[in-house]
């Protein structure tokens, strides 16, 4: 096979400069790795090791494109009425069902509502549900993994189950349980999709937390006499930190798609007008003629998740000389 | 071997027995209540609404009814659905069919789909086909079952016209939900086979396979995809879950019936007892087939069976 001469070529490739290893972030500065920065900008660190081992490509280009689309959803979201007119909601049954044109870019709906406007409107709350959600989750799963991860015994054996019992609904399910109890609003929908993030975030990271434990550098820091608080909070929790960043990238992602999908099955939040799910399902009636409802805003959550995948891939790409 | 075995099932009943426990709970204790929703709409009376809550069960204490309620579960009687009065296992019994068969066509194309594409991606790694697979990939598993239903409805049931855009019973009717399913779930396969695949073939037993002069197609298949299968079976497993719920909404999208169809109506309805009694098959069903997956082990992995690995 053609296995050697492939190794061969990224052997001579150049090897980036190793970013802070986890364990100069764990002894100095407590708090955010910041050599992830460089990474996310600049340029990419190579794995050692293995042809083929790369997923995505680890082009600049990929990840320029992906930051500016965040970027332009990021101005969606901030002002609404600049990018997207001044009446997203207003009902013009002489434009209706008109497909995309220089003053309708993604066409119109049913009751001649641009497309457009209504996407750049539906911003905000999408990528509340999905940042807001992903860090409460995020946080409570990172705690309890870490916890488990870190003090062994039956707190881990605990968490391990809880971890299970909270798997074993995968997704979906697990928000809607609470949708189903829950009246239907966006802090609600946030709640339910926060808690299916947890099981994620508490698998991975007692993951990390069990093999920072073993690192030379945390007994010499119980040796040392700190307590063990101080240990958790200075060397176990900044060492976790990489993983967890990477993820939550990605699941900023699931957690739009997630809701996007809730209020396609109309169990979304009712104050949420216009809403990106349930844009999608309005046009679905439509898609024979008037495909652009449906396919435009489900571009937009499809090219969301992929930003979002790159990105945080590349977060991890960054750190992952630190397993060696 | 049987310690493995008993030890697995102990803590899959722990698990379901949670399970139970937080469907239960959040569902009866947060607030929001299922006799509102019922009655709104229809001037009722005070006293109505006291027959209601008790006829439903709800005027008794909480760890009573959660006892009442893992009592009769485990005689197979979930109570009368909320909205129709009816025993919810009937219903269920009628629809679940539905839902198997999308789930098992799903996973045996999320089987095809994810192993056949990963060892291809595998054997010609870094080349333009290893490439263009993983760029579909990247995109397949991207896109949500929202948006890929609706185009593949409109490009093979409205542009060609092969498959139905909605309808549950006949095989054509299968097509395109079981594909929009796998599209979503494959994904992740792919780039776990190839991924191993590729670690595996580093190692020194392959040198050594070569050296002993194995011819390279018994290589690739009895030994480099045999060990790389373990992980992808495990994954295959946990992928399940992710099947079992994308189906609640591939039903929606392609107006299927099912449990997914089901659930979602009783969500509208607060129909509890519909809602903890689809939520617990399906959590069940996840599990007793993780069981079943980790036990399959022994057959790729001997070291499972005598207590090497891990």
């Amino acid at each position: 096979m053609d296995g050697r001469t492939t190794k061969q070529n990224e052997e001579r490739e150049p090897a980036a400069p190793a970013p802070a290893g986890p364990d100069d972030a764990g002894l100095t500065a407590p708090g955010v790795d910041l050599s992830v920065l460089p990474l996310l900008l600049g340029r990419p660190a190579r794995l050692p090791g293995g042809a083929g081992r790369r997923w995505l490509p680890r082009g600049r280009v990929g990840l320029i494109i992906s930051a500016l689309f965040l970027a332009v959803l990021v101005a969606w979201a901030n002002a609404p009425s600049v990018f997207g007119g001044s009446d997203p909601t207003g009902i013009n049954p002489l434009a209706a069902l008109a497909g995309p044109s220089a003053r309708y870019p993604f066409g119109t709906d049913q009751y001649g509502r641009s497309i457009y406007d209504e996407l750049v409107y539906g911003t905000r709350p999408a990528l509340e549900v999905g940042v807001l959600s992903t860090l409460i989750g995020g946080a409570v799963g990172s705690l309890i993994g870490i916890i488990g991860g870190y003090l062994g015994g039956w707190a881990d054996l605990l968490v391990m189950r809880l971890i299970d019992i909270l798997l074993a609904l995968p997704g979906l399910l697990l928000a809607l349980i609470f949708i189903a109890a829950l009246p239907r609003t966006l802090p609600n929908e946030i709640i339910a999709i926060s808690v299916s993030t947890v099981p994620i975030f508490a698998r991975v990271l007692r993951a990390q937390a069990l093999q920072v434990r073993s690192r030379l550098f945390v007994d010499a820091a119980a040796v040392s006499g700190l307590r063990r608080r101080t240990v958790v909070t200075r060397h176990i929790i900044p060492n976790c930190l990489a993983p967890a960043m990477s993820l939550g990238a990605v699941y900023v992602g699931a957690a739009i798609v997630i809701a996007a999908s809730l209020s396609f099955l109309g169990l979304g939040p009712s104050e949420v007008v216009p809403d990106w799910g349930e844009l999608i399902q309005s046009g679905q009636g439509y898609i024979d003629h008037d495909w652009w409802i449906s396919v435009f805003p489900g571009v937009v959550v499809t090219l969301v998740v992929l930003a979002l995948s790159i990105i945080g891939d590349r977060v991890q790409a960054g750190l992952e000389p630190a397993r060696g | 071997m049987i310690g493995v075995v008993g030890r697995r099932i102990g803590i899959g009943i722990v698990v379901i027995l949670g399970v139970t426990a937080i469907i239960f709970f959040v569902l009866r204790v947060l607030p929001g209540n299922p006799v509102d929703i019922i009655t709104a709409g229809a001037p009722t009376t005070a006293q109505e609404r006291q027959n209601l809550i008790a006829e439903f069960g709800l005027n008794r204490p909480v760890l009573a009814q959660y006892g009442s309620f893992l009592w009769d579960a485990l005689q197979g009687n979930f109570g009368a659905s909320f909205q129709t009065r009816q025993p919810v296992i009937s219903e269920i019994g009628q629809q679940g069919l539905a839902t198997v068969e999308l789930t098992a066509a799903a996973m045996v194309l999320t089987v095809i789909f994810g192993i056949g594409l990963g060892v291809v991606s595998a054997l010609l790694h870094d080349t333009w086909v290893d490439a263009a697979i993983r760029a579909l990939t990247l995109l397949g598993s991207s896109v949500p079952i929202i948006l890929s239903g609706p185009l593949l409805i409109l490009a093979f049931s409205f542009t060609i016209h092969l498959f139905p855009a909605n309808g549950s019973g006949s095989f054509s009717e299968l097509v395109l939900p079981a594909v929009s399913l796998a599209l979503f779930a494959s994904g992740v396969i792919i780039r776990l086979v190839r991924g191993s695949m590729l670690e595996v073939m580093n190692l020194e037993f392959v040198t050594a396979l070569r050296a002993k002069g194995t011819s390279e197609t018994r290589i690739w298949l009895r030994h480099i995809l045999r060990n790389a299968l373990v992980p992808a079976v495990t994954m295959l497993g946990v992928q399940l879950g992710g099947l079992l719920s994308g189906a609640v909404v591939t039903e929606t999208v392609f107006g299927r019936q099912g449990l997914g169809s089901l659930l979602v109506s009783g969500i509208e309805a607060k129909d509890y007892p519909t809602v903890q009694a689809i939520v617990l098959i399906i959590a069940t069903a996840y599990i007793v087939i993780n069981i079943v997956v980790d036990l399959c082990y022994s057959l790729l992995d001997p070291r499972v069976r005598t207590g090497l690995a891990r």
